[in-house]
């Protein structure tokens, strides 16, 4: 014969009655004193009219609208950073090394925006410059996701594409070899390993498209890597320079 | 009983804001715009009972749709789209850092108050009763480990399993904060 539950043990087990599942003897004790005892049936009760309450709440609203900040944020391009524990910002010569290097990543920041408003012009045309040449070096996003913006491919093929991004890449990996010296080692290896990722990216892409010209998918996918590829770029360029 | 998918309820419902995923994960702004409107409310009213933070809310929810823009790819439609990015919804405000330091803030008021007046500029809905106003303020005044469990089980009507996968927890820890968090509210509502 078990003990009859005390008035602690039903507080500290009470939630054996509101939820199902369980251990059926506690609960067949639990109810038990509960139908004995005022105060704790008072008790059972009022969780019972809590967990009822709870489950009836309606939904909220918003005070101001939120979807123009999200679509704003769709078109702003963003590049996958795998390890952000390395950025500068968090490390205690920070804010020195940003002094340091301010002057490196303005004289940067204008290189590349010139760059990027050719690239935006010949494979986007002029309605979506602010995707690309809007951002610059200085605006560019990181986060640990892919693109956000939608793409919108106007040139035709993987070698109009390739055209277009060219000279910009080229122009952005010179810029980057004259900084690396100047860059934390390990953000520099993270660069890299996202640059690699992205380069193995374009060249599935490219032999995608070597079989399939006509896919907009695979033209929009490799439109994306190179925005992905230019963005990263722009953000090494114009990271501080490391202690 | 909770009430997991209160939007999205009718087949026809479904169907359609599968559809519309589907045409948002092929890059189709405005079928992820139609999306948005039928979910914001919920994803904000899960964001703003868990963070107790009506500006923090809305950050969270516009992150929500940010994150579910970039992995609608992934969303290959084992669940609903509503269940997709309600569990999407929960990783992002779990995963958020940013509202730490405000809710420690909360939680060093001695009286308990400070998430009454937050909860007040949460509540949206012009037409919930009174007694429910007082219970959201009560959630709202809930340290964040009970609240969190609070919501998930009592309002949103996940399983002690499914949260504590999400919190990576052990169900004997949500049940815990569960039972702490149901005699707080008792004790703020019978003040």
């Amino acid at each position: 014969m078990t003990a009859p539950m005390r008035c602690d043990e039903f507080e500290r087990l009470v939630d054996e009655l509101l939820d199902p599942g369980g251990s059926e003897p506690v609960r067949a004790a639990a109810a038990a004193h509960a139908d004995a005892c005022a105060a704790c049936a008072g008790l059972l009760a009022d969780l019972r009219r809590l967990r009822a309450d709870a489950a009836r709440l309606g939904t909220l609203e918003p005070a101001r609208d939120l979807w123009s900040g999200i679509a704003a944020r769709l078109d702003t391009p963003v590049i996958a950073i795998a390890d952000r524990g390395v950025e500068p910002a968090e490390r205690p010569a920070a804010a020195a090394s940003r002094r340091r290097g301010w002057w490196m990543a303005a004289a940067a920041a204008g290189l590349v925006a010139a760059t990027a408003g050719v690239t935006t012009l010949v494979v986007r045309g002029t309605s979506t410059a602010a995707t690309a040449g809007g951002v610059g070096a200085a605006g560019g996003v990181l986060a640990n996701g892919p693109s956000a913006g939608a793409p919108v491919l106007r040139a035709s093929n993987a070698r109009g594409v390739d055209a277009a991004y060219d000279s910009e890449i080229v122009a952005l990996h010179a810029l980057v070899a004259k900084r690396r010296a100047s860059l934390d080692p390990a953000t520099v290896a993270v660069i890299e390993r996202n640059l690699a990722v992205i380069d193995t990216a374009i060249a599935e892409c490219k032999n995608a498209l070597a079989r399939d010209p006509e896919s907009v998918f695979l033209k929009e996918s490799l439109t994306s890597a190179y925005d992905s590829k230019v963005a990263l770029l722009r953000t090494a360029v114009a990271l501080p320079s490391a202690e | 009983m909770p009430v997991v998918a209160t939007i999205d309820a009718s087949p026809a419902s479904a169907n359609r804001g599968d559809s519309d995923a589907a045409s948002a994960a092929a890059g189709d702004r405005r079928a992820f715009e139609r999306l948005y409107h039928g979910h914001v409310n919920r994803v904000y009213s899960l964001c703003a009972r868990m963070v107790a933070d009506r500006t923090r809310a809305e950050e969270l929810t516009q992150d929500v749709f940010v994150r579910a823009w970039e992995k609608l790819h992934l969303f290959k439609g084992e669940s609903s789209f509503s269940t997709w990015l309600h569990r999407l919804a929960i990783n992002v405000v779990l995963n958020s850092r940013k509202s730490t330091a405000r809710e420690d803030a909360r939680f060093d008021d001695p009286a308990g108050n400070a998430g009454l007046d937050s909860i007040a500029g949460v509540v949206g809905s012009p037409m919930a009763p009174g007694e429910l106003l007082d219970l959201e303020a009560a959630i709202a005044a809930l340290p964040p480990g009970a609240r969190h469990v609070f919501v998930l089980h009592d309002v949103e009507g996940y399983k002690h399993e499914e949260i504590a996968t999400q919190l990576g927890v052990t169900t004997g820890s949500t049940k815990a904060q569960l039972h702490r968090a149901r005699f707080l509210l008792r004790e703020a509502l019978n003040r």
